[in-house]
């Protein structure tokens, strides 16, 4: 299964791939293009939104899997 | 007496009271429930945790819930040295950061696998085998005279008489049903790509001016 998400980089448009795993962990996730050197992680104050999202999401996860 | 006449299980006899219609059709049905309850768990799961319901019952607004992200950049001094970083904040969908994907069931195979044996044998062994002994001996003396003679026999005889027969018959079924289902991951439907691809392409640090500053002419 895909575990990352695309989101276009707001300074050259090009392309950061994003771990939401690791994003809620703290990581750091840098453009792919290499010419540009923005990296972008997540803001404190959103840790707990996106942590729970995430909660639920692996709990979704684990239902479908016992569907199959 | 075995039934010589004994005739071999009929094959299509044996194969036309199968349902094969819901053989084939049972697991297919189950793959596209599954399918479905699938796609409504993960609707359920996007609207609910992605989205801010506003609004009352029948003119719901959802508003995508979003998440505060650090950019950063690296400073590089007019002396080539290395500044501070640069630390913009720009808002993102959180649906943008979650790592959907449309599981559904893509693949079913049915196997399905009958086996009729059936087989007929008849051994006949039949052999003669009589058993009877008769044994007799005799014996004269004649004399007359200066002769003399003397005749003596035996006879004997014997048979045997055995009979066998062997007969065999043999009938077996078997029947194997195998399903094999796999769900893997399709790619988003269109709408919902589109919606993130928005959401995407929207993401622009904004510039916040200090306050009391008056906007420059134009």
């Amino acid at each position: 299964m895909q575990n990352y998400s695309e989101i276009q980089c707001p300074s050259c448009s090009g392309k950061i791939l994003i771990d939401a795993k690791l994003l809620i962990q703290g990581g750091n996730f840098s453009c792919s293009n290499q010419s540009c050197d923005v990296s972008v992680s997540l803001s404190n104050s959103s840790y707990q939104v996106a942590g729970n999202a995430m909660r639920e999401f692996e709990t979704l996860k684990q239902n479908h899997t016992l569907i199959q | 007496m075995p039934d010589n006449n004994r005739a071999l299980v009929s094959m299509a006899q044996q194969f036309s009271g199968l349902p094969i219609k819901a053989l084939i059709s049972a697991p297919l049905l189950a793959g596209a429930e599954a399918n479905s309850k699938m796609a409504i768990t993960q609707t359920q799961f996007l609207l609910s945790t992605c989205f801010n319901v506003t609004g009352s019952s029948g003119s719901e607004e959802y508003k995508p819930i979003m998440i505060n992200m650090t950019l950063t950049r690296s400073v590089i001094k007019p002396d080539g040295s290395a500044g501070d970083p640069v630390e913009t904040k720009f808002d993102l969908p959180l649906l943008t950061i979650m790592p959907l994907n449309s599981l559904a069931v893509d693949s079913i195979t049915v196997n399905f696998e009958m086996e009729v044996k059936s087989s007929f044998s008849n051994d006949k062994e039949t052999s003669s085998e009589s058993e009877s002994a008769a044994e007799g001996s005799f014996s004269a003396k004649v004399g007359f005279g200066c002769f003399s003679a003397e005749v003596s026999g035996s006879v004997s005889s014997s048979s045997k008489s055995a009979s066998s027969e062997k007969s065999h018959y043999e009938k077996s079924n078997s029947a194997k049903y195998e399903i094999n289902a796999h769900a893997g991951q399709l790619p988003l439907p269109e709408g919902v790509t589109t919606i993130i691809q928005a959401f995407s392409q929207c993401i622009a640090p904004i510039q916040l001016k200090p306050t009391g500053t008056t906007p420059p002419p134009p």
